[in-house]
């Protein structure tokens, strides 16, 4: 019987060793899985991409004159710039109305940051008798105004006026929208007494795949 | 237990990490993207002629051409002088025959009108010489007359030119024997101003026979410019 009992405590002493053993080995083993990664983004140039429609009326730009005003050219479109739009005045009141297209080709909706202008010019014009005090004076009336949707920016030929930090102006993919170029001689302003050439400055709007920060 | 429950943790720490990282890249490389767009434009302005429009005119209320008579066609001074030719840039014809000394201020009336869409400023009146000479009166003894009597009454014969200003009928008055003078007299637009050809002979002197007097072109400088 004492043998038995000891048989049994020794059974368990090392049944429970055993287990003890086993227990303990298993506590000891672990290992940490790691996941390491990276990325780089590189667009294409057709994942943002806002441009002039080059197809819009056909040549990418339409010019309307009115009053006594004609257009020498109506311009060049290309993806990004509108170049060489040329227009002729003789007389306060005359203007031209030129509409071109902005689609947003990409992948992303683009925002309308900004429109930037700067000061027009005015000079006498090659072999003209204009006096330069009247071509100055007439100067102040010669506006050129450039509109997207509801934005818009004024060059003048003092205190022009941009448009930055637009908020809220979207242009969504796949969209377009209309961008007016009107060139006015306003009513009532002083008249020069001969011709006179007028350079306006070249105008930037700023499309952006963020809207501008508030 | 507790062992597995710290090897979770650090899992989990790391994962979040890697995607928050992952995150902020993708975050600044879609910002960066901008288009911008140009537009290039220019204008010229050539006025049309008759918006500055100043000429001679024999009527008051349009620029009209025509002929000028001596003393503004009274019958007492049709062989005063010749009938002139008037455009609307000049005058020419005029002739005046003294017998002696007179003068007659009016010999030939016209008109100077501002038909355009500027005030106009007739900033002066310049007598030039005479083509190829170098005076604005040249005198000429004709055949048996002589030359030096002819110099001495040439010196006291002059042409008068005479205007009035926009709003008093005070004249203003050049002759050959004064500077030529810049004087600013205003012609609004749509109005007009009579101008005078007159001529002097002052003194006593005579010549003993003819001669022949010529004066140089007179220059009506005007300017829209005040």
């Amino acid at each position: 019987m004492e043998n038995e009992k000891n048989s049994k405590v020794i059974a368990i002493l090392a049944l429970i060793v055993a287990v003890a053993g086993l227990g303990i080995g298993f506590a000891a083993f672990t290992s940490t899985l790691t996941i390491s990664s990276s990325a780089t983004v590189t667009p294409s140039d057709d994942t943002f991409k806002v441009v002039f429609d080059k197809e819009y009326e056909t040549s990418g730009i339409t010019c309307s004159p009115s009053g006594s005003a004609s257009v020498s050219s109506s311009g060049t479109v290309d993806d990004t710039t509108i170049t060489g739009i040329k227009v002729a005045f003789t007389k306060p009141g005359d203007s031209v109305t030129c509409t071109a297209q902005v689609k947003n080709s990409g992948e992303y909706e683009a925002y309308l940051n900004s429109i930037t202008t700067g000061n027009l010019s005015c000079q006498k014009a090659s072999e003209s008798q204009a006096t330069e005090g009247l071509v100055n004076e007439a100067c102040k009336g010669i506006e050129a105004t450039f509109t997207v949707g509801s934005d818009s920016a004024t060059s003048k030929s003092s205190a022009s006026e941009s448009k930055s930090s637009i908020k809220g102006h979207t242009l969504s993919k796949s969209t377009s929208e209309t961008v007016t170029i009107k060139i006015e001689y306003k009513s009532g302003s002083q008249q020069a007494d001969g011709a006179f050439d007028v350079t306006i400055p070249q105008t930037s709007l700023s499309y952006s795949s963020a809207d501008s920060a508030s | 237990m507790r062992r597995t429950r710290r090897r979770n943790k650090n899992q989990k720490v790391i994962f979040l990490s890697t995607i928050a990282f992952c995150v902020v890249a993708i975050s600044v490389a879609y910002a960066a993207f901008s288009n911008t767009l140009t537009i290039s434009a220019n204008a010229t302005v050539t006025p049309d002629e008759s918006n500055f429009k100043v000429g001679f005119s024999t009527e008051s209320d349009s620029i009209t051409t025509g002929t000028v008579q001596p003393g503004g066609g009274n019958p007492d001074y049709a062989n005063k002088g010749t009938t002139a030719t008037l455009t609307e840039t000049t005058v020419s014809g005029i002739t005046w025959y003294f017998t002696g000394p007179e003068t007659k201020s009016d010999a030939y009336s016209f008109y100077v009108v501002n038909a355009g869409q500027y005030d106009a400023t007739l900033a002066s009146v310049v007598y030039e010489n005479v083509k190829g000479k170098s005076s604005p009166i040249v005198c000429t003894a004709l055949a048996g007359t002589t030359d030096s009597l002819v110099q001495k009454v040439c010196s006291n014969i002059s042409v008068i030119v005479t205007t009035r200003t926009y709003n008093s009928d005070m004249p203003v008055i050049w002759t050959t024997t004064k500077t030529n003078n810049a004087v600013s007299i205003v012609i609004p637009k749509g109005h007009y101003r009579t101008v005078e050809i007159g001529f002097q002979y002052t003194g006593n002197d005579l010549a003993d026979g003819p001669f022949k007097v010529e004066f140089g072109d007179i220059n009506f400088n005007f300017t829209s410019a005040t």
